[in-house]
């Protein structure tokens, strides 16, 4: 017999009643307790945490699900619940200190692109940057840096979500990658300004 | 946490989602065959996109490391052992037990300690209420002019989740306030953007706008200078954040 999907499972929830609606909720948090657990350890590193996230994320899904329309799978409706609530809650924690090891990579002095970006213009700067990430970080660097600096997660929690098994984690590439930015934006500077210089003297002459 | 220095905020800014970046849903199509090949080849220049597909991937393949099994094992037998009622004597064990989520969508009556203890607690609470009701202001200087508590000035906007950028700040006009300083921080306290603004409301740039993406929750303050320049009132944090467009119809 062929199994009934995640989206029959919830239109049969809604068009339940009483008792019924119950067997229907039993079986999604079946089919899916185990992804949320494991994700929300990815994110907290710890049983105790990532079980109330768990328990926190199927609240809100089962809370919200006669807003599930169908549009996307429900895998991807209940991962997004997991993602925004365990992200939200890391961030509302990490009001605190930096832990020392972020602090002193933050403060890495060669991997700082300088202050000749604040001359320029935002919009000009960030598509500089984006274009020379493209070029010169990896996939799994470039990776780690926008779940660092975008999703603002915790290097530790970087480095569960990736799976990487080096020994240092995530800190090591966050530290490559900003090497390598700053080595590719200074010569991205210095073609910058041959080229103008270029331009100078071909307008004189 | 990232300490947001400008390099860093530039890093988020140039590594976010770009207005290229299709919505989760689209995402999903890549994890089967068929996907449209605009969207294959976006997704292979875009750090970004990158990011969310392997994310989305990993939940939906559910696949588990060796060294993470224990702690997941662990995780999935507290969540099913997670109570039920609690309870020890005969007779409610002997009830069918009830998983912790369904308790979600009961309405209980309340039993009469529970109700004792509520009554207990709205009484003290209005006790607490009317004593700072009597707390007499604090006196600047000569003693001519009152600090408004810090609770004086109300943000009217943006507060909580909302689906639309902010397009302006407003809050509720301090009494003597000549000028009113404003200011956008991320709840590691960085600082977004701040100015100064005379009536109660202040528009946000256009800059600022674009700092302001999904997800990302943002604190406002507003603190009321009077004529002689003394800070006279302080809103409490109001925070707001941009809900991320991902199941919009």
């Amino acid at each position: 017999m062929e199994a009934v999907s995640d989206e029959e499972l919830v239109g049969r929830y809604r068009a339940a009643s009483g008792g019924r609606k119950e067997d229907f909720l039993n079986q999604l948090f079946e089919r899916h307790h185990t992804r949320v657990a494991a994700w929300c350890y990815r994110m907290t590193g710890d049983v105790d945490a990532a079980t109330d996230f768990a328990q926190e994320v199927f609240l809100k899904a089962f809370q919200n699900l006669e807003s599930f329309r169908g549009q996307s799978k429900f895998t991807t409706w209940l991962y997004s619940i997991a993602r925004n609530h365990c992200m939200d809650a890391l961030k509302s924690r990490a009001a605190g200190p930096i832990l020392a090891g972020e602090a002193a990579l933050e403060r890495t002095p060669d991997v700082r692109t300088g202050d000749v970006l604040l001359t320029m213009e935002r919009r000009e700067t960030e598509e500089v940057v984006r274009q020379l990430m493209r070029e010169a970080l990896d996939e799994t660097e470039a990776k780690v840096m926008t779940l660092h600096y975008v999703h603002e997660l915790p290097l530790d929690a970087v480095t569960r979500t990736l799976n990487l098994t080096n020994a240092s984690g995530a800190k090591a590439y966050v530290v490559s990658a900003r090497r390598k930015l700053a080595r590719a934006f200074s010569l991205w500077k210095e073609r910058e300004e041959h080229r103008r210089e270029g331009g100078h003297a071909e307008s004189r002459a | 946490m990232p300490n947001r220095e400008p390099d860093d905020q530039l890093l988020s800014a140039a590594l976010g989602r770009s207005n290229d970046c299709p919505p989760l849903t689209d995402l999903e199509g890549l994890l089967q065959e068929g996907a449209p090949i605009t969207l294959k080849r976006h997704v292979e220049g875009c750090p970004h996109c990158q990011t969310e597909l392997h994310m989305l991937r990993s939940f939906t393949s559910n696949e588990i490391a060796e060294d993470e099994q224990p702690a997941v094992n662990a995780i999935a037998a507290r969540l099913k052992a997670r109570p039920t009622t609690g309870a020890t004597n005969e007779a409610v064990a002997n009830e069918p037990r009830q998983p912790w989520w369904k308790r979600a969508f009961e309405v209980r009556w309340l039993s009469p300690a529970a109700a004792t203890l509520a009554i207990a607690l709205v009484v003290a609470g209005v006790a607490i209420e009317l004593r700072r009701g009597r707390q007499p202001a604090i006196a600047i200087g000569a003693g001519t002019t009152e600090v408004l508590r810090s609770s004086a000035i109300t943000i009217l906007s943006p507060i909580g989740d909302l689906r639309e950028r902010p397009m302006e700040i407003r809050w509720e006009a301090a009494p003597n306030a000549v000028r009113y300083r404003v200011r956008i921080i991320e709840v590691d306290h960085a600082e977004v953007w701040s100015t100064d603004a005379t009536s109660p409301r202040v528009g946000l740039p256009a800059t600022v706008e674009a700092l302001i993406v999904p997800s990302k929750t943002f604190v406002v303050q507003v603190a009321a200078f009077g004529a002689s320049g003394q800070k006279i009132a302080e809103s409490e944090t109001a925070r707001f954040r941009l809900l991320q467009k991902v199941y919009t119809r």
